[in-house]
């Protein structure tokens, strides 16, 4: 049942809030313990905002789109007073004393918050993999990954467990596991969405989004959590519209084929099925056109050397002192640092020390600085392409999700989950991962760019193709499928 | 190799990040393999006139002063592994 369903089945009083709360509390009892989606679930908090907002709905006071609709929470987003581990053992015992923009919205508009989920620890992963509390299974073949980092999100979203998630994309972290468990996530504009109360990784690339099974679902979620917000300095002034829909025609849209994005590396069959998608979106009246983006050659490396570098500095906050876990004392302060800092996971340790190497006088002008020009240069190189077009159709990933044990630990591999995904957060311009077919039951999503503001665009035109394409688009399996599949 | 595992050793120690001698070979492994990736950055034929600053002429988003509440110290503290006297507790820092 979608939002839109589940919204008019409260209003009517067929179903009440703490009943449908209860039903996802009851399906997560169910399935979680094989797919691992969430790593906290405050069952009494969450039916006490379900009762909350029955008295709403019965008052008819202040009711919103989002009223009593359950919400899964990503677990690197604050939530006041429920633990907010980042999928890391060093806040194994962290309860956040604010609430996250995003989570005060939703706490305004009605919403139930309906657990947090979980991903790869501090969100540095695309697999889930390297998460403290487990690794997270991708519903539709649980040998495989759900993709990362936000997977729980995407896992907890396709299987039924929650009808709205939220996650955070930094590099492809909302598109990649939308894109591998064939549901909705949009990686917003930078400064649309709040991220004050968001623990940063890499803050000038992270943004949270709204992870759905619908292009109308994700909107609602969109349009409760974005707006302007002064407690975060990169909030851009931009007014989000109360009402409005995705209807409206899409004819004449210029959609542009970036060749780079449909090379080497990428899978004749995803191919296959995002030309698919171009073709229902000609047929609809948008005009296609292939152009060239010279920048993206370099859109990895440079992910890499920045993301790294500010992901070294965001976490020299975890010392011990303030919050987290402390080890070492005996040794005094910089022996408690390093004692402390020991518990991180590998790949986290990774990161930190290349973003400490590429901050440092070795490499910080070869490199470091070379990659913010490449990053200046990739947003004039996406500026002048859209001026000749409207948007740009793309796959999220180059490959569907992968082998849990064996492919995954490849590089090359988990390189090829990110190419596309990197130039959204490097121009911070708006992209979004929408479910367009299938290779051997797996999911495959296509992605659709456009130009900073451009968010609810790609949403109507997505919600286009879905529209006139719905054997492809809609999975071809409901959640209760994917229930039946897991041995309970 | 562009780090040996005496300058991951030493990168740790900066980073202030504690790593076990297992982990030290693995993350020495890993880092090479990263470090040639990105190496091609070097070559990158960034166009002329290409300045590090992506968004632009910096422009300032502070907002008037106004006095609001901040948060009760005891709300602060209470994550900290360790307080004293409403503040935190760290190991000595200088010696007598």
């Amino acid at each position: 049942m979608n939002v839109g369903a589940l919204r008019k089945a409260l209003d009517r009083r067929e179903i009440s809030a703490v009943e449908l709360a209860t039903y996802y509390l009851d399906r997560i009892a169910q399935l979680d313990p094989q797919l691992k989606a969430f790593i906290t679930v405050p069952r009494a908090e969450v039916l006490q905002m379900a009762a909350a907002a029955d008295r709403r709905i019965a008052t008819q006071e202040d009711v919103t789109a989002l009223t009593g609709i359950p919400v899964a929470i990503k677990d690197n987003i604050c939530t006041e007073g429920i633990r907010t581990t980042c999928a890391s053992r060093l806040l194994a015992d962290f309860y956040p004393i604010y609430d996250a923009t995003v989570v005060a919205k939703l706490k305004q508009a009605g919403a139930v918050l309906l657990g947090k989920t979980n991903l790869d620890e501090f969100a540095m992963g695309s697999t889930t993999k390297e998460s403290f509390y487990g690794l997270t299974r991708n519903p539709w073949d649980r040998q495989r990954v759900a993709g990362g980092s936000s997977g729980g999100s995407a896992v907890a979203v396709a299987a039924g467990m929650a009808p709205l998630a939220l996650g955070s994309d930094t590099g492809g972290s909302i598109r990649q596991p939308a894109a591998f468990c064939g549901v909705w996530g949009l990686k917003p504009t930078y400064g649309r969405v709040s991220r004050y109360g968001l623990v940063p990784y890499a803050p000038s690339f992270d943004q949270i989004g709204p992870m759905a099974r619908s292009g109308w679902d994700l909107f609602l979620l969109f349009r409760g959590i974005a707006g302007y917000d002064p407690l975060d300095p990169t909030s851009l002034p931009a007014s989000v519209e109360a009402e409005g829909d995705l209807s409206g025609s899409i004819r004449g849209l210029r959609v542009g084929l970036p060749r780079e994005f449909f090379g080497a590396g990428l899978d004749g069959r995803i191919k296959e099925r995002v030309l698919a998608v171009a073709k229902v979106l000609a047929e609809a009246g948008c005009e296609l056109m292939e152009l060239s983006l010279p920048s993206m050659a370099y859109a990895l490396p440079a992910y890499y050397l920045l993301a790294y570098a500010e992901a070294s500095s965001s976490m020299a906050r975890y010392d011990g002192v303030r919050y987290g876990i402390r080890e070492g004392a005996e040794q005094g302060i910089v022996g408690m640092m390093t004692a402390t800092r020991q518990s991180l996971g590998l790949e986290v340790k990774r990161r930190i020390l290349l973003g400490t190497y590429f901050l440092s006088a070795d490499c910080y002008e070869e490199c470091y600085q070379q990659a913010q020009k490449v990053r200046t240069w990739m947003k004039q190189d996406f500026a002048a392409a859209y001026s000749r077009c409207d948007l740009l159709l793309t796959p999220t990933t180059a490959a569907p999700a992968f082998r849990i044990e064996g492919e995954a630990e490849d590089e090359p591999v988990l390189a090829l989950t990110e190419q596309y995904t990197v130039a959204a957060n490097l121009t911070g311009n708006p992209a979004l991962s929408f479910p367009c077919g299938w290779i051997n039951h797996l999911p495959v999503g296509a992605q659709l760019m456009g130009p900073a503001g451009t968010d609810e665009l790609l949403l109507r035109v997505a919600a286009v193709y879905t529209e006139n394409a719905p054997g492809e688009a809609v999975p071809e399996r409901t959640a209760r499928d994917v229930g039946e599949q897991i041995e309970v | 190799m562009v780090l040996t595992e005496e300058k991951v050793r030493a990168l740790a120690a900066i980073a202030r990040l504690g790593i076990t001698e297992e982990e030290l070979t693995a993350l020495t492994i890993a880092l090479n393999r990263t470090c040639q990736y990105i190496a091609e950055i070097r070559e990158a034929p960034v166009p002329e006139g290409i300045t590090e600053a992506f968004g632009g002429e910096p422009t300032n988003t502070g907002r008037e002063d106004q006095v609001l509440p901040s948060w009760p110290r005891e709300a602060v503290l209470r994550n900290a592994p360790e307080q004293a006297n409403l503040c935190f507790q760290t190991p000595r820092i200088l010696e007598d």
